[in-house]
């Protein structure tokens, strides 16, 4: 159903993401090839959102593998339930049940606790899910060289158990916001795409996806300015996310147009960081400002030059 | 878009992988599969989509997208002349198919190599690569072989006994506060299932962080490659680190000292930055490293480790709010200066006094009692 590029680019557009045909040749080669995709890309222009639309128009599960540091296999793949197994000891203890059927039982499904690899591995959907290892990049050295251990083969082993082997291979998508150099064998193994920051006519066309009430003015004065902000220096440039945050703000302050004493009262959807709020000031809101197209002018093709 | 044989792209295809690999792209024979394979999914007639299925498959990191743009361009001129060519296409090119499976094979020799041997091949490919590449490559030779042995000599044992210093400080402790179920149970099978013993763990404890940032710049030039080589030593012991070198400008070269050995670590690097041995903006390098790397590599907890002569042509005003910076987020800063060696040196050269009182450690950098005691406070900081 979605065999070619432009299906896919066309129904993530129906889901209400706005891809280029970059990401969606990329997603159509990773299906094709069976290849992980890594994503890498500013925080906030979109990378985690490209799995949950995956699975959406795949019309399929999302499993999410949140890293963090100290992740480990334990909370990765799988943990026994030992308070179960200990309570069942018990009983089994007081009922004098025959000790081989007891060691038999504890270490049955039902006292697995599966975690999200497993889970991606053996599950019971009909299609395969799609599995998203987010903020890779967080987790620490030998859990990576544990997921690649996984991601080559798709099988896990459980000493009690035995050996699972994937029935279908999970949609991998791995998210990376680069706090750290990912390991080379890792990066080899996946299909590799870089999401920037989106040129003004896309920001345009996400917001208005995604907030269809919005005024046109409003849009096109509001992703002026974000341009505006991302050419200048801050500690940490806002992405689409608080192009979003900030719309929606306006619009519950019932702003259809821009002037300085909104952008001041609303600054905090756009900057999450003191030093970043007091670098606008001296920047000066008025000259951001200064810059924005006309009310009437609806096209809004390219950002005026102050 | 007509019947494309695969065969026929697969050989420049390749040619171009090398190209990239020979830039520092991580080719590996099995990603140029992948690509001639994800060929079979696309549009090959549409340049857009021809691009970013290669783009996928070679590219691993942002900074790799634009060396891919540029030789993009030259792969995509051959490919239209390979198109146009194709007007006589008969069964006896049939016999080409051969070839590009042989390169494939070459690829994969290629990568096992020593890589002081690759030189021959690579070159090869390179020709028509912009020329003046090879002008940069800056002759280290004027040193003389035999101060290399001595001061390897001497500085290997040190390295060695830093890296056990290091390492028994990262011994786990027995006593954690977690409980490890995991481990507890495992033992308990050896007692018939009873639980005689708590096993505990505690937290991972995070090697300590290094980042060098290096002058490079002309007035450094003689100890240069000294200091480039202890750093290169130090990077073995403390691997989660950062080499950065600057003069004008600032470069990563962490990745470089990774992948490859001494001799030709030190030949990548002096091909890519291109501004070395040239004046000093230590200010302005610094403010480069504080707002495009000190946030996404984690500068908290690690320690940094300056090197230069404090020689500096730009704005002290600047290095004084730039140095200020990056001691609110660094756990140590350490200067290492070459010139401190000598005994009549006073600091009072205008970017050197403008640094000092954010300095915790001002040691010299080109003799072997400086590194050593470099290594001190690094160990001293190892958790």
């Amino acid at each position: 159903m979605l065999d070619t590029i432009e299906e896919i680019q066309s129904a993530m557009e129906r889901a209400k993401y706005i891809a280029d045909r970059a990401v969606a040749t990329v997603l159509h080669l990773s299906m094709k090839l069976g290849k992980p995709v890594l994503v890498e890309g500013e925080a906030g222009v979109g990378k985690t959102e490209i799995a949950k639309v995956l699975a959406q128009i795949l019309e399929t599960r999302l499993i999410r593998l949140q890293c963090y540091e100290g992740l480990d296999v334990g909370t990765a793949l799988y943990e026994w339930n030992y308070s179960k197994q200990i309570l069942w000891m018990k009983q089994a203890e007081i009922c004098q049940a025959p000790r081989e059927a007891v060691g038999k039982e504890i270490f049955s499904p039902e006292f697995l606790i599966r975690r999200p690899l497993l889970e991606a591995i053996q599950n019971d959907s009909e299609r395969p899910v799609v599995l998203l290892i987010d903020e890779i990049d967080r987790s620490d050295e030998e859990f990576e060289a544990f997921l690649l251990e996984v991601l080559s083969d798709f099988q896990i082993t459980i000493p009690e158990i035995g050996t699972i082997q994937a029935e279908q291979r999970p949609h991998v998508i791995l998210t990376s916001n680069r706090t750290r150099e990912l390991h080379d064998a890792l990066k080899r193994r996946c299909l590799y795409h870089w999401i920037d920051y989106p040129s003004l006519e896309k920001e345009r066309r996400i917001v208005l996806t995604k907030v269809p009430s919005v005024g046109m003015t409003l849009v096109n004065q509001v992703c002026c300015f974000m341009q505006r902000v991302r050419e200048r220096e801050f500690y940490k440039r806002p992405g689409i996310a608080e192009t979003l945050d900030w719309v929606m703000a306006l619009m519950a302050l019932g702003k259809e147009e821009l002037d300085e004493g909104a952008v001041r009262e609303t600054l905090g959807c756009i900057f999450k960081y003191h030093q970043d709020l007091k670098q606008m000031e001296e920047y000066g809101v008025e000259k951001f400002l200064s810059s924005l197209p006309p009310r009437d002018d609806l096209t809004c093709t390219q950002i005026p030059r102050a | 878009m007509g019947g494309f044989r695969q065969g026929e792209i697969l050989s420049h295809l390749i040619l171009f992988a090398r190209r990239l690999k020979g830039k520092g792209l991580k080719i590996t024979p099995g990603r140029v599969m992948d690509a001639a394979r994800s060929l079979e999914f696309i549009d090959l007639s549409d340049r857009n989509d021809f691009s970013s299925a290669l783009k996928a498959n070679f590219t691993s990191c942002q900074e790799d997208l634009t060396i891919y743009e540029e030789l993009f361009e030259q792969f995509w001129v051959q490919i239209q002349e390979v198109l146009q060519k194709r007007a006589a296409p008969g069964p006896e090119e049939l016999g080409d198919e051969g070839a590009p499976g042989e390169e494939v094979l070459l690829l994969s020799e290629n990568e096992e190599e020593a890589p002081g041997e690759e030189g021959a091949e690579g070159e090869k490919l390179q020709v028509g690569y912009s020329p003046e590449e090879v002008l940069m490559v800056k002759d280290f030779s004027q040193y003389a072989p035999e101060d290399w042995k001595i001061i390897d000599q001497e500085f290997a044992p040190l390295l060695s006994q830093l890296a056990v210093r290091v390492s028994r400080r990262r011994e786990p402790s027995a006593k954690g506060r977690e409980m490890d179920f995991r481990r507890t149970f495992r033992q308990a099978v050896h007692y018939g299932g009873e639980v005689v013993e708590l096993v505990r763990r505690r937290r991972k404890i995070k090697p300590l962080k290094m980042i060098v940032i290096c002058d490079v710049s002309g007035s450094m030039d003689p100890s240069t490659r000294f200091i480039l080589r202890f750093i290169f030593g130090l990077r073995g012991v403390f691997r989660q680190s950062e080499i950065f070198v600057f003069s004008t400008r600032l470069t990563r070269i962490t990745d470089i000292l990774k992948r490859h050995r001494w001799a030709e670590a030190l030949m990548t690097i002096s091909r890519q930055v291109q501004d070395w041995s040239g004046g000093t903006k230590i200010g302005h390098c610094l403010k480069m490293f504080n707002e495009r790397y000190a946030r996404d590599l984690g500068i908290g907890g690690a320690a940094v480790i300056l090197i230069s002569d404090g020689w500096d042509r730009g704005d002290t005003e600047l290095l004084d709010f730039e140095m200020r910076r990056l001691k609110r987020g660094a756990r140590r800063i350490i200067w290492m200066n070459p010139l401190l060696g000598s005994a009549d040196y006073q600091p009072i050269c205008q970017g050197m006094r403008a640094a000092l009182p954010y300095v915790d450690d001002f040691l010299p950098a080109t003799n072997l009692k400086g590194w050593k005691a470099l290594g001190d406070v690094l160990v001293a900081l190892s958790p």
